[in-house]
């Protein structure tokens, strides 16, 4: 399983398979992420990047991707040090025209005809698991620290596994549930239909979804290798349930407090509040409850699962015997995306770069690497990746097929 | 010169301090038992990215970070290296001043000039075998979901496809292709499709004070059907979606939509004012008034009586007010 030791050793006598190999006194030291860009600074190669792009129609925006991420990788420092992104424009150019065309004729094929909508789509879902593959494989490559390479070992199988997992759970409870009904149908059991339903209901919300979602992070942070040194992902089910679960009480508090708001403003009429067409009218006079869960899942929930999700999913992430520790806040997140809001709303999107270095330094300054040695003896233990394996990487794969 | 520098081998990720000489041409590194030497145009000098370390790249993965900028830019100025044109820019607070009234004035252009321009071009070049099944497609889907069949007779529907043909309205002067359907959910309407199809509902037969009122919604569907307004408005809404998913997308889907919304029924409003114009232009020369289309919709209001219209900006028609006051201008 720990791949981080040198092949060399692990062929050797067992010794303690479950704690790492380490015996040295050295306490746990965590070292922060630092992120050193500036919104002015990132401004000026954004507006740049902006013009191009109009200017050639788009093509330049492959360019763009990589002035954009070499600029917030290199900002990006631990222990002193930049990341790299060493994405060539070019590969990210063909992904994008190949995602470009299969998005217009997703767009397109349905005006056609139905079947050949269906067709295209169908195409898709199952090309997916092998773009979300190839893209994690491209931009995993593509980045270094110290010189050092990082890469993406996940297999093409493990993509669809943890891709349609979900998928065929959810196809496996439908024909069980199924099942279940027609047996409550012809033993004249009505009122067990509706704990079939909720028991469906919340199966899926508390069982399929966080598994697959889980699946699906384990898949991502699992496979991704830093040099010869792997990354693992050890996470509990039961941790992502609670976070699914939390989301429900809020969504529901949320959902209260809509109600009472619609309840007492009610009929209050908004300018405009009446209008021709008459499914606009019904909308209209929702206004109130409408405003309040949605500005209440866009400003609570969302920063609420994105804190506790991103948490969850770093903290069971380690490389080696190091692990990180993610210490986002929900309230500091809703005020960083709240001012964001308000700043690109009020510059007409002009904000943009600010919003953008500001969110990267929140998340970089909130992450801590929980190193198990001294840095210098990690780092120097830590060697390139055999070359083998960046070569069949390098080959027909690399395009970068994410928008 | 020596400049202080970080080299990384590209084998681990072990730091060696090391110092850093630039002459003649030539990259010089001497650690404390180590050196390296590499001519400049060798050696890839990544862009130079704000505050943090300059890079020097090496062919085999090895590189070499440098703090000190400022010396480093002296080292390699001197033995005749030069930054790209868009690292310069980059870096210009004046470029960067430009580039933002370039992307303004730009975008401007685009949306009031340009992309009409470029979509009526487009709008022409598209393949009629397409156009039609798009438009067949349409009206599959909305037989499937508001539209009903008709409950006119097949008497009246030829009176009115004849009255409608004699008048000779359009440029096509092969018989126009009304389709007759009913829906209680879009209420008194007609609609143009792609291919030149008039949709036309019963609700709207219903409610109009004469046939002749019937034949200036059509003309007005005509002028739509002329100027091609609904690949148009397809071609046009989905550069707009897109440019706008591209500009705001990061931040937020809902923030697109409302932007998206306002820049496109600018679109359609303009498409409504020409489709009325085309209309009264057919009307005249047939020896009819455009007072007809101006007739009909105050019957569509009146029917509607639906308290105050939505906000003029918000909404894909002009205020009917306004087109009903133009039309009787040009009815005089």
């Amino acid at each position: 399983m720990d791949d981080a030791q040198p092949a060399a050793i692990s062929g050797d006598l067992p010794i303690e398979p479950e704690t790492p190999a380490i015996s040295l006194p050295f306490p746990p030291q965590p070292m922060a992420f630092k992120f050193v860009g500036s919104g002015a600074e990132y401004f000026r190669i954004w507006i740049v990047n902006v013009l191009l792009t109009i200017v050639t129609l788009g093509v330049y925006s492959a360019w763009a991707k990589v002035r954009r991420l070499r600029y917030f990788y290199r900002c990006t420092e631990f222990d002193g040090t930049g990341f790299e992104y060493h994405g060539r424009p070019l590969a990210i150019l063909i992904g994008r025209v190949i995602a470009v065309a299969l998005f217009v004729a997703y767009q397109y094929a349905a005006y056609v005809s139905k079947p050949l909508g269906a067709g295209v789509g169908l195409l898709l879902a199952v090309v997916a698991p092998w773009l979300m593959r190839n893209a994690l494989r491209f931009r995993l490559h593509n980045s270094s620290y110290r010189g050092l390479r990082f890469g993406f070992t996940g297999s093409l199988g493990d993509a669809y596994l943890a891709t349609f997992i979900g998928l065929i759970l959810l196809i496996v409870l439908g024909i069980a549930t199924a099942i279940l009904i027609g047996i409550e149908k012809t033993l004249q059991l009505p009122w067990l239909t509706g704990v079939t339903i909720l028991a469906v209901v919340l199966t899926v919300a508390f069982g399929i979804y966080p598994y697959w979602y889980r699946a699906f992070k384990e898949y991502q942070h699992g496979n991704a290798r830093f040099g010869n040194a792997a990354f693992r992902f050890n996470s509990r089910l039961a941790s992502f349930v609670w976070i699914f679960f939390q989301l429900l009480l809020i969504f529901i508090g949320i959902a209260i407090v809509s109600v009472v708001t619609q309840a007492m403003v009610g009929d209050t009429r908004f300018p405009g509040a009446a209008t021709q067409q008459k499914e606009l009218q019904g909308v209209l006079k929702m206004l109130p409850f409408l405003f309040v869960i949605y500005g209440g899942m866009l400003l609570v929930m969302l920063p609420f699962f994105r804190s506790r999700i991103d948490n969850l999913v770093w903290n069971s992430t380690a490389l080696g015997p190091h692990r990180f520790e993610n210490r986002l806040r929900a309230r500091d997140l809703i005020v960083l995306y709240l001012t964001n809001f308000i700043g690109i709303v009020c510059t007409l999107g002009f904000y943009t770069p600010w919003a953008m270095v500001r969110t990267a330094r929140y998340r970089a300054e909130h992450m801590t690497l929980i190193l198990a040695e001294p840095i210098d003896q990690v780092l120097a233990a830590t060697e390139a990746e055999n070359l083998a394996f960046g070569d069949e990487v390098g080959g027909v794969f690399d395009i970068d097929i994410s928008l | 010169m020596e400049i202080p520098a970080v080299y990384y081998d590209g084998q681990t990720a072990r730091r060696y301090p090391i110092s850093l000489v630039i002459e003649q041409g030539v990259v010089s590194l001497y650690g404390p038992d180590f050196e390296r030497h590499e001519r400049v145009i060798d050696i890839e000098v990544p862009e130079h990215f704000g505050a943090g370390a300059r890079v020097l790249r090496f062919a085999d993965g090895a590189y070499c970070e440098v703090a000190d900028h400022a010396a480093l830019n002296t080292a390699l100025a001197a033995s005749g290296y030069r930054a790209g044109a868009l690292e310069r820019w980059q870096r210009s607070g004046s470029i960067a001043i430009a580039a933002l009234v370039g992307v303004v004035v730009i975008s401007v252009l685009a949306y009031y000039v340009g992309l009409p321009a470029a979509a009526d071009v487009v709008a022409r070049k598209v393949p009629m075998p397409f156009v039609a099944s798009l438009s067949r497609g349409a009206l599959a889907a909305l037989d499937g979901s508001s539209l009903n069949a008709s409950t006119l007779d097949a008497e009246r529907r030829a009176a009115l496809v004849r009255g409608y043909s004699a008048l000779k309205l359009g440029d096509n002067q092969a018989v126009p292709r009304i389709e007759f359907r009913s829906s209680p959910a879009l209420g008194a309407n007609a609609f143009a499709l792609p291919d030149g199809t008039v949709v036309l509902l019963d609700e709207l037969v219903a409610i109009a004070g004469s046939d002749d009122e019937i034949y200036a919604v059509l003309a007005h569907e005509q002028g739509h059907v002329h100027y091609r307004h609904s690949l148009r408005r397809l071609l046009q809404g989905s550069v707009v979606a897109t440019a706008m998913t591209a500009w705001l997308g990061d931040v937020s889907s809902m923030l697109v939509l409302l932007p998206t919304v306002l820049l496109e029924t600018r679109y359609s409003r303009r498409f409504e004012t020409e489709a009325d114009d085309y209309a009264a232009g057919q009307l005249r020369a047939r020896g009819l008034s455009p007072g007809l289309l101006a007739d009909a919709l105050e019957h569509l209001t009146a029917q509607r009586h639906g308290g105050p219209d939505i906000p003029d900006y918000l909404s894909s028609h002009p205020a009917t007010a306004e087109r009903i006051k133009n039309l009787r201008a040009a009815a005089e």
